[in-house]
This record gives C-alpha cells, structure tokens and sequence, in this order.
C-alpha cells in the first residue's frame, strides 16, 4: 500500500524518531494502520509481542553471558534491530543516557544488565516509581558511591548528581546545604551483593532532621523523592530533554509549557508526555523534519532494519563501530550521559559511520542476500512505481526506501548517478552490480545522518 | 564520581583510556583505501598552518587531587588534614625545602632540574564550583559565565580571533573519539584523529574508485538545505584532506628517537603523546594538540588509584620531551596540564577526597622558564574547606596565547589577565 507522500513523509519521520525506522513488512503493516494509528500503538509496547528472551538466549549461536559486558551489549543491540516494541527501546536508550551509570566503574556486567530491565520495565511508565527504582538500583549504588554514604559522613555523589541532573537539573534554585541534606537522607541505601538487590542498613541512616528545598523533616530517600518529582523545575527539565530526544534541540517555552501540564496532570506518567510530544505539532514542524544529528546507536541499527539486515550482518562489529562513532553502550563518558548534536560529529567519527555503511553493505552483498532483501524494501516502500531498469529509478528507488519523504539535493543525486550509470551504455543499470554501492553510498550522504 | 580501587591493571587501564585515542581495530573485512599515489584524484587542497609555537594541552578528567600532587611536605596542617592518605615526608620528591611531588613522579625531576618544567601552585577560580561539568565548562570555555546555549572554547576561539588560521583542519588536533568543548564552535579547523593510525575512509567493494569519486562529490563544498546537513558536509570534506596528511606523517617518523626515548608501555597517554610527536616531527604544522587522561575523581581509596595516575603523567610527558629532544624541537612545544577543580584539604572517610577549588598546573618544555610559581597556599585559611587560589586559570591562559602562541590574549578571553613568568 502505498501511502500519498504527506503521509509517508509523516510516518519515515515518526518511525525515525519514535523508534529505529522500520523493516519493510512493519513499513507495510504501519501503512496500513496509518499515522495517528501508528503513534497509538507506538506509546503502547505492550500490545506488541515480547518472546524476544526466547530469540535472545540463542545469538548466532553463542548463549548470552550475563556476566560479560560484550555480551550484554550484544543482547541489547539485538533488541533494538529487531524489536516489535521499537518506542519501548527508544525510551530505555533515553533513561541510560538520563540516568548515565557506566560499567568502567561500575564492573558488573549483571547489574548493568538489571539496570537496562529496570529502564525498560518504566521505559513509558511512571517517572516517580523510576526515580525509587533508579536511587535501589545496584549499579547505580556503586556508580555514585551510594555505598559510602553513611551517617556521620555522608557522601555527597548522588545527592548531587540526582539534582542536578536526573531531577531539578542544574543552576535551578537549589543551594550547597540542599545538595549535602539530600545526601544524609540517603545514607544507608547499599546493595547486597549476593542477593544483587538493594539492602537498606538503619544503623547507617541518618535519620535526624533535614531541611531540603525549605522543607523540614527527617527526611529518608523516599521522602526527597517525593518532593523533587512535584517541582515545577523538574517537569521543566526532564520535558525539555524529551522534547530535545524526540524533536528538535532549541524548543521555545511555548513548546515546552504544555508538555509541562501533562506532567503534571498525569501523575508523572512518561507515556502520557512522550504522547504529547509526538502528537504535537512541533513535532510534525518543518523545524523538526531531519534536524537532528543521529546518535551512532540510531544510525546503526536505523540501518539494520531498513535494509531488514538480520544482526549478524554486522559481524559482531556493532558494538565497536558505535564506540568508534562516539557511543559505547553501558559506558558513557560520564553521568552527564552523551551530549549528542554536534559533537556526535566530527572528521573521525564521520569516517566511522561511512566505513560502516560499507562494511553492511559488502557483507550482505557477500553474503548473496542484499538484492533480494532491496527489492523487498523498495516494494513495502513503493519506491519504484516504473520499474528498476534506469540509474534514475533505481537511485529514486534505494533513495526513497532509505529516507522515505525526504528529497535528494541535486548535488546528491548527481553523485548517485554518477555511480550508478554505466559509462557505455547510461541509459540503463545493472541492479545487482549497483545497488549495493548505492546503499553504502546512501547511507554515507550528509542527510542521512540526519533523523 | 569515584572509583573503587581497581584489582587488575586492565580495569586501571581501561579507566585511564577515557578519553586517549582508543585505536580501535576496524573490522577485518575492510581494507584500506588505496595508499597515496603521486596524484590523488581525492585531495582537497588544504591551505597552510601558520607557523608558531605549538601547544600540547593535557587534560586531566575527574578533578586532580592537588595537594597530592605537589606536596607542601614541611606544613604541619599537610599530615594533620591526611592521616591516611597523606604522603610520608622521606617519600616525596623534593623539589625545593618545603615543595615537593608524589613519590610517582620522580619522572619530573629530570625536567625541573632543566629548568624545563614550571609547578603552579594555587591556581583557581573565584566563586569556584564544585560541580564537574560546570567546573570543566569554566575551564574549557576560559570564562566564568557558563551560556548554556552556544558555548565555544577557549581555544576554539584562538584559532577564531588569531585571524590567521584559514580553514586547515589540522590547525588543532584531538586525539581520542571526540572534540573537547576547549576546541569546540561551530567553524572550529580542528580534527579528531583517533589513535591517528586507523583514521581514513576506507572500501572493500570491487568498484571502490568509483565508490570514493562519489563519496567526494557528495562532501564537496555546496549548499544544502539545512544547518545540521551543512555542518555534516564540512566535516566530511575535511576528513578526506587530513587522513592524506597524517598518513605523510606517520611515514615520515624517526622510530629510533622513539624508542630511546622510553615511553611507557600500556599507556594510552603514552601512546597518544607519542602519536603527537610523530605529528610535529612530521611537520604537519598543527598549533594545538589536545589530549586526555581520565579517572581523577578519587571519592574513595585514592592513594593507589591517584599513583598510577601520576605516575603515568610524569613518565609519559617525560619520555615525550625526551622524543622531542632527539629530534631538535623540545624547545618548540610547551604542554599544559590542568584539571576541573582540585581536592578537598582534609581526607573523607573512605581513604578519599571530595571536590575541591584551586590546585595545581604543570608547564613543561624547553621554552618553558622552570620552577615553582606562587606561595603554596595556606593549609588552615581555607575558603569552606577549600585552598584559597592566589593565580586565575586565566592568567596561565593569556600569558599562554600573548607569550607562547603570541596573539592577544583579550578578545580570545574577553578580558585581561596578569601574565605570569613560566614563558
């Protein structure tokens, strides 16, 4: 079925964004159900089957070592390329780069790994019941030194970091002495090691009187989270950087004002603010269409599911190649997260991202697999209404497939065809020689780093 | 952020390897590109560097611990604040009667004793901030107001307002994955190499002449809609014309004055500075050399952690003038350290410090004016636990650019700042 290009401009873009882009039989089935339909079941991953743990305990061969940082990587990676539910992982990269714990300090693959299933478990839920979740979480206990906080000497870590950036965020109203009570109400949350849970030890709580946010009380963990998620300054912040993930990187406050009412209507609900961002009008602006830079985990695996790649295409080299772009899932550089924009961008890891494009390219075209999966594409696309027999059509085609509502500059489809035309005889292409180089090639142009 | 003490040496390296070019093996399916002919239908014709002198700037990530780092080891208040993890007096490299190093950097006294490396003491910030990032920002930047909208760097802004720096790429050089806010704006002829080694396009395909020649046409400077796409197109037309040149330069490399200069084994500083001095040897005319080395902010058992740091910052910097040395241009190249912030005078109870305010810097080189600058300041007139700073990180800044990369130093820092003697 082939939508009109308002439409198919409309869902490439929401696809994009709202999760990884789309295998041609899911492009298929989303055109059918069509844009507004699409975004509901989008906000809805449980309406979407999961037997993905089935699939996963059997990755090309090797069972998953929940104990092994690599192999944990694998199993997310996979996830995202093949996931029913793609909103669902979206989210979980938004709350790992929100909640920013890295395995270089932390060391433990499996709570690393638990903390990516606590991410997902609230990817679209409740944002209070996340940040409990979040401040009892193992890895992030360790990740902020929530094991050192103790009465009598509290460290201050995660009393910091929760307001400046998982809460309020930075420079937003709260002082010095906030920062230190807020650290004494947490005294005493540790984790058990064998049990890898969260263990609460009394006799390290500092349960004395606390004056936060000019409240007083004697405040436990629980209670500060309760005040910071009913701050207006923590609505303005965390809508802000959904608006940022999902639309564009300068939001005006008229943009954000409402999202901010969600908030706050819907008890904290993630779902009910992602649905308002992507029903928004915003969202749908000329401001938004191909605006933001891709994250090197977008690129990638937007990529593999375009193509409809299966994961072993990449030769296990995903995880390296989006390390190599600036992304190294599980270790970002800081608890600041990746500051993503711009400085995804530069010369070494634009060479990355084009050496990549190509390494899929040749693999699949090694492997005898890419033509058919390319006419498959362009048909659930609709790329190619006159036939492939033309550099024209075929770059129209491959084009259309890849960046669905979006035109080539001339500049662009010159080089193209360029390639694709056979010095002797330029009216005519040969898919099977071509195709391949135009996909690698496509996938190398400046626009298609763009979402 | 802290770090538990690591139990391998692979876990220290990997924390020590943050930012350093982490040199990662392409997949072995892709071959390189075709080595560079005597034409290269590829190359973009690069304008000239000026020439100058060139400026290494080592950033030390987490918060450098200062006062563990030089020592003022005759003050009482110094034992008193660290019982565990103060260092012991017959430990410590002495520098001069009361100063001296951590026991691990007896790679500096070579240096000082040349009178090639110059130990500032005191030097902050006012109204210092205790956060890493925004600390880092006041750093990077060169300015206390922090705009969270558009924010450059400070040396960013060098290569800007120097007026003479016309679009090289290569004018600064990055090593690592991504490009400090130091060298960060929208326009900046700045580079991320990498390792340096690895850095290039590269294709497998069997018509990948073709393949290259539309890669071209598809950067080559035009219009396009869009400012994000635009920036995508620069960058991408700049990394064709820099991979021709490093490869040049790493051809060019005198491998003997390497290995006698000693660099450390297993160390991603090490190797990153090595990198460099194969850059200026090969006279690729880069001015600006960013490097880094992570894993400073010590909350918790801090002395084995911050020995191997400092240990490995004062051996490969060591060994890299030595490089310099053999090659006739130590006297060329002056390298900067600093760090967000420095530490908190009295230990906390997990053998560690917490964030702190004003703290050290190193200059080295051979143009450097050695020796210990400024009065340590006072262990008991403390600013809430804190050293007082004497010296503005921006006055190392201005007598940096007007002294050593010899252009104003105001319209780069939007102000004026007392120059020091170090140059």
């Amino acid at each position: 079925m082939t939508l009109n290009p308002t439409d198919t401009r409309k869902l490439g873009h929401l696809l994009r964004r709202a999760g990884f882009g789309a295998r041609p039989a899911e492009w298929t089935e989303y055109a059918k159900l069509g844009v507004a339909a699409t975004t509901e079941r989008l906000l809805h991953p449980e309406t979407a089957p999961d037997h993905m743990d089935d699939v996963l305990k059997d990755i090309q061969g090797d069972y998953v070592d929940f104990d092994d940082m690599g192999s944990v990587k694998k199993w997310w990676t996979y996830r995202m390329s093949h996931t029913p539910r793609p909103l669902e992982e979206k989210m979980v990269l938004f709350w790992h780069g929100h909640f920013a714990t890295a395995n270089y300090k932390v060391d433990n693959p499996r709570w690393m790994w638990q903390q990516n299933q606590t991410f997902r478990s609230h990817a679209l839920g409740n944002f209070h019941t996340l940040l409990q979740a979040v401040s009892r979480d193992p890895a992030m206990l360790i990740w902020l030194d929530g094991a050192d906080n103790k009465k009598g000497r509290p460290n201050e870590n995660y009393g910091r970091e929760l307001l400046e950036l998982f809460t309020m965020g930075v420079n937003s109203g709260y002082t010095e002495t906030d920062v230190k009570e807020c650290a004494r109400a947490f005294t005493g949350w540790r984790y058990d090691r064998e049990a890898n849970t969260f263990a609460f030890h009394a006799n390290e709580h500092d349960d004395g009187p606390k004056t936060f946010l000019g409240q007083t009380g004697p405040f436990n963990g629980d209670d500060i989270l309760d005040i910071l998620v009913r701050q207006p300054q923590t609505a303005q912040f965390l809508c802000t950087k959904l608006f940022k993930y999902f639309v564009h990187d300068t939001p005006s406050p008229a943009e954000i004002a409402p999202l901010t009412k969600v908030y706050f209507s819907s008890g904290y609900e993630t779902r009910a603010v992602v649905g308002a961002i992507l029903s928004s009008s915003a969202f749908y602006s000329a401001a938004a269409f191909h605006s933001k830079i891709k994250s090197p985990v977008e690129f990638t695996v937007t990529a593999l599911r375009t193509l409809d790649a299966p994961f072993s295409a990449t030769n296990n080299t995903l995880i390296g190649a989006t390390r190599a772009m600036g992304q190294d899932l599980f270790n970002p550089p800081n608890v600041k997260g990746w500051p993503g924009g711009k400085t995804w961008m530069n010369t070494m890891t634009l060479v990355n991202r084009v050496n990549f494009a190509g390494s899929i390219a040749y693999e699949m075209g090694r492997r005898g697999t890419l033509s058919g999966h390319l006419r498959r594409g362009i048909a659930a696309y609709g790329t190619a209404p006159g036939g492939l027999n033309t550099p024209e059509q075929l770059v129209d085609a491959l084009w259309g497939m890849l960046l669905p509502g979006h035109s080539p500059t001339p500049q662009t489809r010159d080089a193209l065809l360029g390639y694709a035309r056979d010095q002797g005889n330029p009216g005519s292409v040969n898919f099977d020689a071509k195709a391949g180089g135009l996909v690698s090639l496509i996938l190398s142009t400046p626009e298609y780093q763009l979402a | 952020m802290s770090f538990s003490k690591p139990t391998t040496r692979r876990e220290f390296l990997t924390n020590g390897l943050t930012f350093v070019g982490l040199g990662l093996a392409m997949p072995t399916v892709l071959m390189r590109a075709a080595q560079a002919q005597t034409f290269d239908p590829l190359a973009v014709h690069l304008p000239p560097i000026p020439g100058g002198k060139i400026l290494v700037v080592i950033e030390m990530s987490g918060g450098n611990d200062g006062l563990n780092t030089v020592i003022p080891y005759t003050d009482l208040g110094y034992a008193k604040a660290r019982p565990v993890i103060g260092l012991p007096q017959s430990d410590v490299v002495k520098l001069s009667s009361s100063i001296g190093l951590h026991p691990s950097m007896g790679a500096f006294k070579g240096l000082f004793e040349k009178g090639q490396l110059a130990v500032m003491t005191g030097v902050g910030y006012p109204n210092p901030n205790r956060s890493h990032f925004q600390s880092m920002d006041v750093w990077q930047t060169g300015s206390t107001e922090v705009d969270v909208r558009e924010r450059t760097g400070w040396l960013a802004r060098y290569f800007d307002k120097d007026g003479h720096f016309q679009g090289n790429p290569l004018s600064g050089i990055t090593l690592g994955s991504s490009l400090p806010l130091t060298l960060f704006s929208d326009d900046v002829p700045a580079s991320v190499i990498g390792s340096g080694t690895d850095f290039g396009f590269k294709s497998d395909a069997g018509d990948k002449k073709q393949q290259m020649e539309a890669l071209r046409a598809l950067y080559a400077q035009g219009t396009v809609a869009g400012s994000n796409a635009e920036f995508v197109r620069n960058v991408g037309s700049e990394a064709y014309s820099s991979s021709l040149e490093l490869k040049k330069a790493f051809n060019d490399y005198d491998v003997k004055a390497g290995s006698t200069a000693k660099y450390p084994a297993n160390s991603g500083l090490a190797s990153g500075l090595q990198t460099i001095a194969k850059l200026i040897t090969g006279g690729v005319g880069t001015r600006v050399y960013y490097v880094g080395l992570g894993g400073f902010d010590t909350h918790a058992n801090q002395p084995r952690q911050h020995a191997n740091l400092l240990g490995d910052l004062s051996n490969s910097i060591a060994a890299f003038y030595n490089d310099l040395a053999l090659q006739g241009r130590a006297n060329d190249v002056v390298t900067m350290t600093f760090s967000e912030f420095g530490r908190r005078v009295k230990e906390n109870g997990s053998a560690g410090t917490d964030h702190g305010a004003a703290s050290v810097m190193f200059l080295a080189g051979g143009g450097i004016k050695g020796g210990i600058y400024g009065d340590y300041p006072s262990l008991t007139d403390l600013d809430d636990g804190d050293l007082r700073m004497h010296t503005d990180y921006r006055s190392v800044y201005a007598t940096l650019l007007d002294k050593w990369l010899a252009t104003p130093s105001q319209p780069v820092l939007g102000g004026s700042f007392p120059h020091l003697n170090f140059v």
